[in-house]
């Protein structure tokens, strides 16, 4: 008998069983998520540190402190971003795999490495920084962007358990033993308050690391080692450059229109040697990142619901013997939850943000602001609400995994963030804020656009291209 | 696409689907026989597979002096893919494929086949590999193809099915160009893949295209389908609308049926080994002036030498040679023997072939064995020279449920081994006579059973074993038959008379293409 028809129905057989499907799911809504969270709650607590102590104290003591943990805040999150999205991935892949049991030694693989290199980072930094600054403060500040770079690599994983009350209890004890910790050395001025950072960071970091040691499976008959370097080692498959480099990107993103007003000479000036502030554009700019908190939450709500939900249907479908109409109705889902989640933002914090610009006046009154910073309040509020819609697409992107794109946007935020805000500077103060805003409605609207593009070709794409 | 064995230009080239030199069976034999007796000519082969892992890593054959060139395609190897990258498409290019299907579905064999499609341009230019593969275009196509004929079908099932039945094409279409000036005859062993190669090259360089049928490439490829898990849905059958479980193996039934429609159509001569094969050739839309018979043939003198190693009496060995596989309908035999040693307790059968094709069918026939208590009578004997097997043997068997023309009833015949058989392929003119009257007048060298027959198998055995006069007889007509009519000389003559006859209007320009 001739022909080749008993080998045919065997790779029918396997190819039925579509491959697999690279996906990495809510890890990456993860790391941008508490990533905002807790940046709202540091900045939140840094800023009623700075006007609760405008009354009593020296102010310039808290402007300080504050400047300096905002700087290690920004430095570590742009350093760990660059491995936080390839390690989350690391994470999913090993979840997918049925090989959890690798995540914890590589989590302590992965904090033994990141230690290192911030150690090799912040030294000459500290150094170069803080030049007229005691000892202890350069050894405070070095040991302040260590913790901080291990607080958000515990932070990711710990919010893999999704055990999100957990984690903001832990960051709420984290958060008040700083508190607490600023009244007991209030005599030391900054190094007193820098040593209250550390105490409540190392605190809240030491309870994360409880948290992942107590949840991830920690012995298994396979593996024996207590410390892996597999995502480094490149055992499992390439190290997620693009991840790396969009992760790190967007932080940078985020912080350069903020450094580029400290260090500009009309609006930025000196606080503490090498460090600047600007007065004019980071309180607006940090009291509007607390509005965004209500749009964040219904983000989440409808990925983890509904987006999430769709996404596992349609592929769902296709591997198991779904016919084209649900394959293409999942599909729809899809686009519909995507639909959804981006109205019920743009919605709710619009709403929020009509509040806010009726009682603006009312609450720079309380909070003691003067009010020529209204109108910068007003921009930084829509813009901060961009970044929020932004933040979201980036989130779908890295969901669909769709690594390019992410990157390119990234990259496109840092360079046009750039620009923008030296454009805005350029054109006086009643531009400041337009640069980063007219930034994020730019990304917005445009990252709109390509994941519409990806989701209506996505079946043509998870069928044709592969 | 590797070449393998490159010695020389062929005279004749062979396109050899899933057969020589990786595979062994009726069909291999057949083209090493044509090869090792026609040395005047050169030969080559064009092997088509599936995967590499498929196959034995060294061919299964040696290669004679004029086999001069050996090439092999495996079409679902990963590094025979192009590159991935998203393309557009061109939708004017989809309504020829379109017309194509049309074409496929027309059942009147007067249909003109459409000239575009015949040319292999359209494959290599106008919808290339990557086109169907990765465009847009090929997508929309598949989706709506799906929509309106087959909707309630699992998608990842329907959409494999499409791509695996289409991606050959192009794998023909790119070893059609790479091998063209090969050869100056193309003789093709099955319609199929092999078949639709074949008809391209005719096509393309204008060079005669024979057909030889072993067995009927459609029928076996139906009979592949229907015994298929691959195509089971996961669907209850009672919320099965009828005839929808079969949507995907009907697909696959009318492609090869189009397929085979587009051998027919390219080839002349069109052969066929037995006269149901020929009338077959002819319901599946061959043309009936060009259809002729041209049987196997064995090597008589080698086979009737072992002729006076046989024991005095009738052995009480039944034989069946084939490989274990389920459409040799194994089981049948093994029921047969079940009453067969109800009546002759002495009595052993031998099955002599491979088992490793299917293994979980000869893993059932051996548990089969078991629960029937047979275990002492019943021997698998592997692989074996059946010159050593047949003098041994009082009957040789045959239970398939499909055969073509099998040549080991005439080897058992040259070597003096009547035969009970199921009525299969051309079993029936080998026992009884063909349409020969000289031939039918010899009379019956065995016994033609109903398939799957058990009863009638076991009578058939027992008959024949027990009363020795009538197996002398059968013996002797078997013998007789085929020196009469399917010596390999025969054989050899008439191919020989076959390339004579398109090598002469070749060289005096009077061939038509």
């Amino acid at each position: 008998m001739a022909g080749i028809g008993f080998e045919l129905k065997q790779i029918l057989k396997e190819q039925s069983l579509l491959s697999v499907f690279k996906t990495f799911g809510y890890s990456a809504v993860l790391s941008s998520g508490p990533w905002v969270i807790s940046m709202i709650i540091i900045l939140g607590i840094g800023l009623s540190n700075i006007y609760i102590s405008r009354t009593g104290d020296p102010n310039n003591i808290m402007l300080q402190a504050s400047v300096t943990y905002v700087s290690a805040l920004a430095l570590s999150s742009i350093y760990t971003g660059f491995t936080q999205l390839p390690f989350t991935r690391f994470t999913a892949d090993r979840i997918y795999e049925n090989r959890a049991y690798l995540i914890l030694p590589n989590f302590f693989g992965t904090l033994i490495v990141t230690i290192l290199i911030a150690f090799a980072i912040v030294l000459p930094l500290a150094i170069f920084l803080f030049h007229n600054q005691s000892n202890l403060f350069i050894l405070l500040y070095i040991a302040l962007f260590v913790v901080l770079s291990c607080v958000w690599m515990a932070n990711i994983l710990a919010a893999s358990l999704k055990l999100y009350k957990l984690v903001i209890l832990f960051y709420l004890l984290g958060y008040g033993s700083i508190y607490f910790c600023s009244i007991v050395f209030k005599e030391y001025q900054v190094v007193g308050v820098l040593l209250s950072f550390l105490i409540g960071n190392g605190i809240l970091f030491i309870l994360l690391f409880l948290g992942i040691v107590y949840f991830y499976p920690s012995s298994s008959s396979i593996n024996k080692k207590l410390v892996r370097f597999d995502m480094y080692r490149q055992n499992f498959g390439k190290f997620y450059w693009k991840l790396g480099w969009s992760g790190m990107l967007y932080n940078m993103g985020i912080w350069i229109d903020k450094v580029i007003f400290w260090y500009s000479p009309v609006v930025g000036y000196m606080v503490i040697d090498k460090l600047h502030a600007s007065m004019v554009y980071d309180f607006p700019i940090f009291l509007a990142y607390l509005s965004i908190i209500p749009g964040m939450a219904i983000f989440f709500y409808r990925l983890e619901v509904d987006f999430a939900k769709a996404y596992d249907n349609f592929y769902r479908a296709i591997t198991k013997h779904g016919t084209l109409k649900q394959i293409k109705q999942y599909k729809q889902d899809m686009i519909d939850a995507v639909k959804r989640s981006i109205q019920e933002i743009l919605f709710v914090q619009g709403m929020l943000n009509l509040l806010l610009f009726l009682g603006a006046e009312t609450l720079f009154e309380i909070l003691q602001i003067p009010k020529l910073y209204l109108p910068l309040f007003y921009v930084d509020v829509i813009g901060v609400q961009l970044q929020l819609g932004f933040m979201s697409i980036l989130a779908y992107l890295y969901y669909l995994d769709r690594q390019k794109d992410a990157l390119i946007y990234t990259l496109l935020f840092v360079v046009l963030n750039i620009l923008f805000t030296w454009l805005s500077i350029q054109l006086g103060p009643y531009f400041y804020g337009y640069g980063f805003s007219v930034t994020l409605l730019i990304l917005f609207v445009s990252s709109i656009y390509t994941l519409n593009q990806i989701l209506q070709e996505l079946d043509y794409k998870t069928y044709m291209l592969q | 696409m590797t070449v393998l064995h490159h010695t020389g230009e062929p005279d004749i080239l062979i396109p050899s689907e899933g057969t020589f030199p990786y595979v062994r069976g009726g069909v291999s034999s057949w083209i090493a026989q044509l090869i090792a007796g026609l040395p005047q000519y050169t030969f080559g082969i064009a092997f088509i597979g599936s995967r590499r892992k498929d196959y034995s890593p060294k061919p299964l054959f040696e290669f004679p002096k004029n086999l001069v060139y050996v090439v092999e395609i495996f079409m679902f190897d990963a590094d025979e893919k192009p590159k991935i990258r998203q393309l557009d498409g061109d939708p004017k290019a989809f309504e020829e494929v379109e017309r194509l299907y049309q074409w496929f579905k027309e059942s009147k064999k007067d249909t003109p086949f459409p000239q575009t499609i015949k040319s292999l341009d359209f494959y290599l230019n106008t919808i290339n590999e990557s086109m169907f593969l990765y465009s847009k275009e090929a997508w929309y196509f598949t989706t709506n193809k799906n929509y309106t004929n087959a909707s309630d079908v699992p998608f990842t099932d329907y959409f494999w099915t499409v791509r695996n039945i289409h991606l050959p094409i192009w794998k023909m279409a790119k070893l059609a160009k790479f091998i063209g000036d090969k050869g100056r005859i193309l003789h093709s062993p099955s319609t199929g893949y092999a078949g639709f190669l074949a008809a391209l090259i005719s096509n393309d360089k204008s060079k005669p295209f024979i057909l030889t049928e072993h067995g009927i490439y459609t029928k076996e490829r139906k009979i592949d389908l229907m015994s298929s898990s691959a195509f089971t849905y996961y669907k209850l059958d009672i919320f099965k609308g009828s005839g929808e479980e079969n949507y995907i193996q009907n697909m696959w039934i009318n492609f090869f049926e189009g397929l085979g429609k587009m051998s027919y159509y390219g080839a002349n001569p069109i052969l066929s080994l037995f006269g149901v094969a020929k009338e077959t050739q002819i319901a599946y839309g061959a043309k009936a002036e060009l259809c002729r018979v041209i049987p196997n043939g064995v090597d008589v003198k080698k086979l009737g030498a072992t002729l006076k190693n046989r024991p005095k009496g009738v052995p009480k060995v039944i034989t069946l040679l084939g490989r274990v596989v389920s459409i040799k309908d194994i089981k049948t035999f093994i029921r047969a023997m079940r009453l067969t040693v109800d009546a002759i307790p002495n009595v052993e059968a031998w099955i002599v072939g491979p088992q490793d094709e299917e293994k979980a069918y000869a893993q059932e026939c051996v548990e089969l064995i078991e629960i029937l208590d047979l275990k002492s009578s019943i021997k698998f004997l592997g692989f074996q020279q059946i010159t050593d097997i047949l003098p041994k043997s009082g009957i040789l068997t045959l239970t398939s449920i499909s055969e073509g023309m099998p040549l080991v009833i005439l080897e058992g015949f040259a070597a003096g081994v009547p035969c009970v058989s199921t009525d299969v392929g051309s079993c029936k003119e080998l026992i009884y006579g063909g349409d020969n009257p000289e031939d039918q007048a010899l009379g019956s060298a065995g016994k033609v059973c109903k398939i799957a027959d058990v009863n009638a198998i076991a009578q058939g055995y027992i008959e024949l074993l027990t009363n020795e006069e009538r197996w002398r007889e059968a013996q002797r007509i078997a013998i007789e038959r085929v020196n009469r009519f399917y010596t390999q000389e025969h054989f050899l003559d008439n191919y020989k008379k076959v390339y004579e006859d398109i090598f002469d209007a070749q060289d005096n320009n009077s061939w038509q293409g």
